[in-house]
């Protein structure tokens, strides 16, 4: 019987709320219709591109003809070449040839770490992992650390000793820097002599810098970070005392209020709080509630139960009137009076509900405040945190704990201390670049140029290290010994997984060297026993721990981290009576002459230190899609007012002093007007060949250090134009019922209450699921989905092979999933997935097996808007959105594993087929690339090889097969390539394979195990996938449907549980669990909120 | 009525004989060269850097294969030996003879002409890229070394005795019972089913499977065999696949990822 399934028509005039991902697909342009109908856009087959010319078919034909006939010729192709199987001379502990070894270690942050699990094979590292024993983390990791492992493998990154630029090798620089810095250094007690280090938590790093001024007393510390809070500092050594920091701990709290802080996202807090917070967002009772202010989305915005947009300069404004009606009045009194009338201009419905709800829930409520924010807004918080009694010794969801780690002067400082001649020699080890990226203020480029002798250490060459005298290439913290502590203070030790590849010193090591005599060694002779660094570890942990120190720093190995090494927990201090608000300036509201410019760090490249990392710059953002690249984003009020009609259009923003920088606009909504969000980082000339020509720099408009909210900026359009690679559209699934959500009270209906007698009514037969007749089976088989009580233990029977002891499945809560991008670098580094380049995006083919959609969502409704929220777009007469209710979801699509596949009934060569264990596998080398099987696939989740990805560079990809494949530098990043994992050649097609190599990796150890038993089946949650790993909200739950105890079974059974496009009949493996927000019904719009897909198709 | 077929028409049966004889050719060419076992390099038996005699070591001194392949129960690869290895006997035994040079290069500090670097094996078994064979799953279930690599205590140097082409693999996966043996056997590249004694081999897997003799002979019978004289591989195959769950995959996703 032939089965054809007429999509309804997406988007009919019900339900109320309107789902898409961009500004086009919701005004229905004729160029988002080109993406949508064909299966990849126009362009992406043929070949086409910068050097087309010498890349047309015919050519590559010719090209073909010739290679073929040179084979033919050449004597190679006769006889196959030797390969050689070389062994170790002497056996290397613990190595076991094709098994991986793992380690514990930690990735230094600037406030803390996040421990890790390293895999290495034979020696090399190719995966980091979060390390799931931490007793503050509990596993997961961030997109920035899944990364920061091709940045051990850089191609560009620092490699050479330099002396004035000057090439030196290793024993000659150390002879000369001894002599011509090191000695004199140390002859004069360290005169005229700073270092400038970076933001670090490494008890010997502090250790040895006392020693070092104990033993040279004239030299100066300072630190340098460009994405530090000076207003978070102050703000807590007013309020808590000085070395006192206020860590939040989310699992503790109730009520949640965001003043313009993405603790989810780009500016964390605390530690481990996307776990804390996930697990408090398990729908019914007892969820936890989320306010957030932010002036443009974040991801933690996306994750709002309320939202507000608003000017980052005027948070200070909503957080005095919040102080008072929590009954802080007199305390902010000051800034109270000069609110004047702008109060009406914040919603007083809002934050009245708000300040009520957080009280409702006393010593449950905190309130969380961005790093950008001003030192006023930091203090406010803190009193209105004491009023709600979120700081209760280790209870509250406030802790306060005492690092006790004096403040350093910044980089200002310093360059003062330079100008005024007291300082000549500086050592650099901060790992940014402050030519590039210091505040105005501190005119570092002159200071800088004064210097007698710049001492540089770093594991990038950027512009600080070309400027140095002396130039020391660094050891990434995967090549060297170490120590961190996280924010709660709990002590890792960073382990080197591999020599120092290029012979680079850690900042350890030098800081040991600049100590006129080494540090007593510990008595051992252990191998790296002659590392300075570690040496200095060493000595540092015997004085740490207690009781037998050679047990604990065993098990700190081990475990990763070493017990009870965490910061005291300490009672809040009485509050200050004077805070003193009065000098405060406050600011008007932004408009199309006054723009407010709000610099935030990169999701990216951080805060530039990722340019040359080509993961990260392929990544998408989580908000606006992009690529490669940074932009101005706005609104689209602000927009029209600048006259930006299409996204790429230059724009000039002239900030304070009349510095002025060009970025290209691109728009979104839910962005505060009059406020351009710019990504910081970017831009840089000395950046490497990836990051070279990418972005623009917007540094100059940091005038000040941490003055990241620029008011009173003018922007206009310059006429130009400029090529962004956005990929919101890519992919698209056509606005049906793939995301979809419901809220608290709902579910409370549904499944608490027990109203909901069938669970199907919440979110399974939501859209067109709810009107398809039951599935007609075009195979045989149960449906492991929703297995029913006698298929649950019956044997499987079909017409295939089934592997009785395991099918394998997939959940993903989007409930908890914030769309950060972790699974998606951490799935490119464990399945060896190529980057394309930028042009290559632009054409749709980027290769990311996790796509991570992210959705706006808007009121359908007309009524109910006033004028100024409705944005009407001209000559199109319908409205767009309306900024102020937008909500945003994400949601990561890879391949669901289909029981019924579409892609495998297409497929003419069987290169994809089924697995007995129920996976829909592909088989590389029988591909031939017809690529029907993705034009069949109704997911869009898998991704064709138009090029060699792996083999050539992106600037070489049209080169005819003549030309040199093997770039320099892609010998380099082969070292981090996962050798269980196949790497595709071009002309194939690949997808998710649920990262079938962990799958049968574990399925061979169970039956190796086994031997001559039947025991064969994996144990209960022993293997996992990448990707859930890698999530820091334990957003996806991955594991064998099988096995009654398995997680994944309970949860395919959730009444939130729903399939992608349920009734096409595919039977994806890989389900959802719809999102549920929790919206507080006294709240303005809250009958908005969440209310979304219902009764939508 | 002109000419019904046009001019042009003319010279299409001998471009027909010409594409022909084109085809006829390259498919001749074809099947001598994919179709010999040369091509999936059966007998390839390339010189070793040093003629390590299997026949030597592993027939006449009887040394198990896993003194030297150590980890071929734990690892994928059924690795080569450390120079090490050879050299716990090899610093006493035959220390001068001209054969060890490279070993002596790699290990003998002393040696004049010491190099200190490892001794580069050539490889026999190809594998290609996308293809991940593991070994410890094999050896572990009842496959023996000699299933793969044929009778390597009989040669002087190695050749590849198996075509090891995909075909193959799949053969013994669809028929597992072909191959299957005690574990205590897996190694003995010498062991022969009819060799083996009937009523030890039963006692002993009555003994592991928790069940009678006369039930797993019964189990026997109802598949065919006689269960009286020698023991064949098919019986003992069929016995060990049923009593350990043997299984072998046949998905692509088993060995291609």
């Amino acid at each position: 019987m032939k089965r054809k399934w007429h999509h309804p028509e997406a988007g009919a005039e019900s339900g109320t709320r309107m789902y898409w991902r961009g500004f086009d697909e919701l005004q229905d342009t004729p160029e988002f219709r080109e993406w949508l109908e064909r299966e990849f856009p126009r362009g992406a087959a043929e070949v086409s591109g910068p050097e087309a010319d010498e890349s047309t078919r015919r050519n590559f034909l010719k090209y073909m003809g010739a290679s073929a006939s040179l084979a033919g010729l050449g004597l190679a192709g006769c006889r196959r070449p030797d390969q050689f199987i070389i062994p170790f001379n002497k056996h290397v502990e613990d190595q076991i040839p094709g098994r991986p070894l793992y380690y514990s270690s930690a990735r230094p942050v600037a406030d803390g770490c996040v421990p890790l699990v390293v895999t290495t094979f034979e020696g090399r590292p190719t995966k980091v992992e979060g390390n799931r024993l931490h007793p503050e983390w509990k596993g997961g990791s961030d997109v920035f650390t899944q990364a920061s492992i091709l940045d051990l493998y850089d191609p560009d990154r620092s490699a050479v000793f330099r002396k004035e630029g000057e090439v030196l090798d290793g024993d000659r620089f150390v002879e000369e820097f001894e002599k011509g810095f090191l000695a004199p250094f140390r002859a004069a007690k360290g005169a005229k002599s700073a270092l400038l280090v970076g933001a670090s938590t490494s008890p010997t790093r502090e250790r040895l810098l006392a020693e070092l001024v104990k033993a040279c007393p004239a030299v100066k510390v300072y630190e340098y970070e460009p994405l530090s809070s000076p207003g978070r500092r102050e703000a807590e050594n007013r309020l808590w005392g000085a070395g006192i920091s206020a860590l939040p701990v989310l699992d503790k709290a109730d009520r949640i209020l965001s003043l313009d802080a993405d603790f989810l996202g780009l500016d964390p807090q605390g530690e481990g709080s996307n776990g804390r917070w996930a697990a408090r967002r398990k729908p019914g009772k007892g969820m936890a509630r989320l306010y957030v202010v932010e002036p443009a989305f974040t991801v933690t915005g996306g994750m709002a139960d309320h939202r507000m947009r608003l000017a980052s300069s005027q948070v200070v404004k909503l957080a005095v009137l919040l102080a008072e009606q929590l009954g802080l009045a007199a305390q902010v009194a000051p800034l109270v009076a000069k609110l004047g009338l702008v109060r009406e201009l914040i919603d007083p419905a809002w934050v009245k509900e708000c300040a009520a709800d957080l009280l409702s829930k006393k010593g449950r409520s905190v309130v969380l405040v961005g790093s950008r924010q001003p030192l006023e807004v930091h203090l406010i918080a803190g009193l209105i945190n004491q009023a709600l009694g979120a700081i209760q010794g280790a209870g509250g969801p406030l802790r306060l704990v005492r690092h006790g780690r004096k403040a350093l002067p910044g980089i200002e400082a310093l360059a003062d201390a330079i100008r005024s001649g007291a300082v000549e020699n500086v050592v650099v080890t901060t790992p940014c670049d402050p030519l590039y990226d210091a505040p105005a203020s501190a005119k570092w480029g002159e200071a800088s140029a004064k210097l007698k002798n710049l001492v540089h250490l770093g594991v990038r060459h950027h512009a600080t290290a070309r400027a140095a005298t002396w130039h020391i290439p660094g050891a990434h913290y995967l090549e060297s010994w170490g120590d961190v502590r996280s924010i709660s203070g709990v002590l890792s030790i960073v382990q080197p997984m591999i020599q120092p590849r290029f012979g680079g010193w850690s900042e350890l090591h030098l800081l040991a060297k600049m100590l006129p005599v080494a540090p007593a060694a510990p008595g051992e002779a252990a191998g790296g026993a002659d590392d300075a660094a570690y040496v200095a570890v060493r000595a540092t942990f015997a004085g740490l721990v207690k009781g037998d120190v050679e047990l604990a720093w065993g098990l700190a190995l081990r475990d990763g981290f070493s017990k009870g090494t965490g910061y005291p927990v300490v009672a809040p201090a009485a509050t200050p009576a004077a805070i003193g608000f009065e000098s405060f300036p406050l600011v008007d509201f932004p408009g199309p002459d006054a723009i407010e410019v709000v610099l935030t760090p990169s999701s990216h490249v951080w805060d530039g230190r990722f340019i040359n990392n080509s993961w990260l710059q392929e990544v998408p953002d989580p908000i606006s899609k992009l690529t490669w690249d940074n932009a101005a984003l706005m609104s689209l009020a602000t927009a029209d007012a600048l006259g930006v009609t299409h996204d790429g259009q230059m724009i000039a923003i002239k900030g304070g002093d009349g510095v002025v920088v060009e970025v290209p606009a691109f728009r979104l909504p839910g962005q505060a007007d009059f406020t351009i969000l710019v990504e910081l980082g970017y831009g840089q000339e000395a950046a490497g060949r990836v990051g070279e020509g990418t972005g623009f720099n917007v540094y100059p408009l940091l005038r000040q250090e941490g003055a990241f909210i620029v008011s009173g900026a003018k922007a206009e359009r310059t006429g130009a134009k400029y090529a962004l690679a956005p990929t919101a559209i890519h992919w698209s699934m056509e606005g049906r019922a793939i995301v979809r959500e419901n809220t608290a009270e709902a579910y409370e209906e549904f499944v608490v209450n027990g109203h909901g007698e069938d669970w199907k009514n919440f979110s399974y037969n939501q859209g067109m699921d709810g009107h398809i007749p039951p599935n007609i089976p075009l195979y045989e088989g149960p449906d492991y989905f929703r297995p029913n009580q006698e298929q649950k233990g019956a044997p499987l029977q079909g017409r295939f092979t089934v592997d009785e002891n395991h099918q394998w499945g997939m959940t993903i809560d989007l409930n908890t999933c914030i769309g950060c991008n972790a699974c998606t670098i951490a799935c490119q580094a464990e399945n060896n997935i190529p980057v394309v380049g930028k042009e290559q995006v632009i054409n749709g083919r980027e290769m990311h097996w996790i796509r991570m959609d992210r959705y706006f969502s808007s009121p359908r409704e007309k009524e109910g808007m006033t004028a100024q929220r409705v944005y009407v777009p001209e000559g199109r007469g319908r409205p767009a959105h309306d900024d102020d209710s937008v909500e945003m979801l994400t949601q990561p699509v890879a391949c669901v594993h289909c029981e019924y596949a579409p892609c495998e009934t297409v497929c003419p060569v069987n290169a994809t087929v089924h697995s007995d264990d129920g996976l829909n596998s592909m088989a590389y080398n029988r591909c031939i690339g017809t690529r029907y099987c993705a034009n069949n696939c109704p997911y869009k989740a898998r991704r064709f090889n138009y090029f060699d990805y792996n083999k050539r560079r992106t600037r070489d990809f049209y080169l005819g097969p003549l030309a040199p494949a093997e770039g320099l530098g892609m010998t380099s990043l082969k070292l981090q390539k996962n050798p269980n994992v196949t790497v595709r050649m071009r002309g194939v097609i690949e997808k998710c394979t649920y990262c079938v190599q962990r799958l049968q990796a574990a399925k061979i150890e169970a039956k190796a195990k086994a031997r001559d038993s039947r025991d064969v089946k994996v144990p209960t949650g022993s293997v996992t996938t990448a990707c859930q790993d890698a999530c820091p909200s334990q957003a996806i739950t991955f594991g064998n449907l099988r096995d009654e105890k398995d997680p994944v079974v309970k949860l395919k059974e959730d009444p939130r549980n729903y399939d992608l496009l349920k009734y096409i009949g595919t039977r994806p493996r890989t389900s959802y669990l719809a999102r549920v927000r929790n919206p507080n019904p006294k709240m303005p719009g809250a009958e908005q909120v969440g209310q979304g897909s219902i009764g939508g198709h | 009525m002109g000419n019904f077929f046009p001019r042009w028409t003319n010279l299409v049966p001998l471009k027909i004989l010409f594409a022909a004889f084109l085809v006829a050719t390259g498919l001749a060419a074809a099947v001598a060269t994919y179709w010999t076992k040369g091509y999936s390099a059966v007998g390839y038996q390339p010189d070793q850097p040093i003629p390590f005699d299997h026949s030597l070591h592993a027939g006449q001194l009887g040394m198990d294969c896993r003194y030297c392949h150590s980890h071929v129960e734990r690892s994928s690869h059924a690795n080569v030996p450390n120079a090490q290895t050879c050299w716990n006997c090899h610093s006493q035994i035959k220390t001068n003879s001209e054969k060890l040079v490279p070993l002596r290069a790699a290990m003998d500090e002393s040696f004049a002409g010491y190099t200190g670097k490892p001794i580069e094996w050539v490889k026999i078994h190809k594998l290609g890229d996308y293809a991940y064979f593991n070994h410890s799953v094999h050896v572990n279930r009842g496959v023996s070394c000699v299933s793969c690599h044929g009778k390597i205590n009989e040669m002087k140097v190695v050749w590849q005795d198996k075509s090891q082409t995909m075909g193959w693999c799949l053969d013994c996966h669809r028929n597992p019972a072909t191959a299957l043996r005690p574990l205590d056997q897996v190694t003995n590249l010498d062991w022969k089913a009819e060799e083996t004694d009937r009523s030890s081999f039963y006692a002993a897997l009555a003994h592991q499977t928790g069940l009678k003799v006369e039930d797993l002979e019964k189990r026997a019978q109802q598949r065919g065999f006689e269960t009286t004289g020698a023991l064949t591989q098919k019986e003992i195959g069929s016995q060990l696949k049923e009593a350990w769950g043997v299984h072998p995959p046949e998905s692509c996703s088993a060995c291609h990822r």
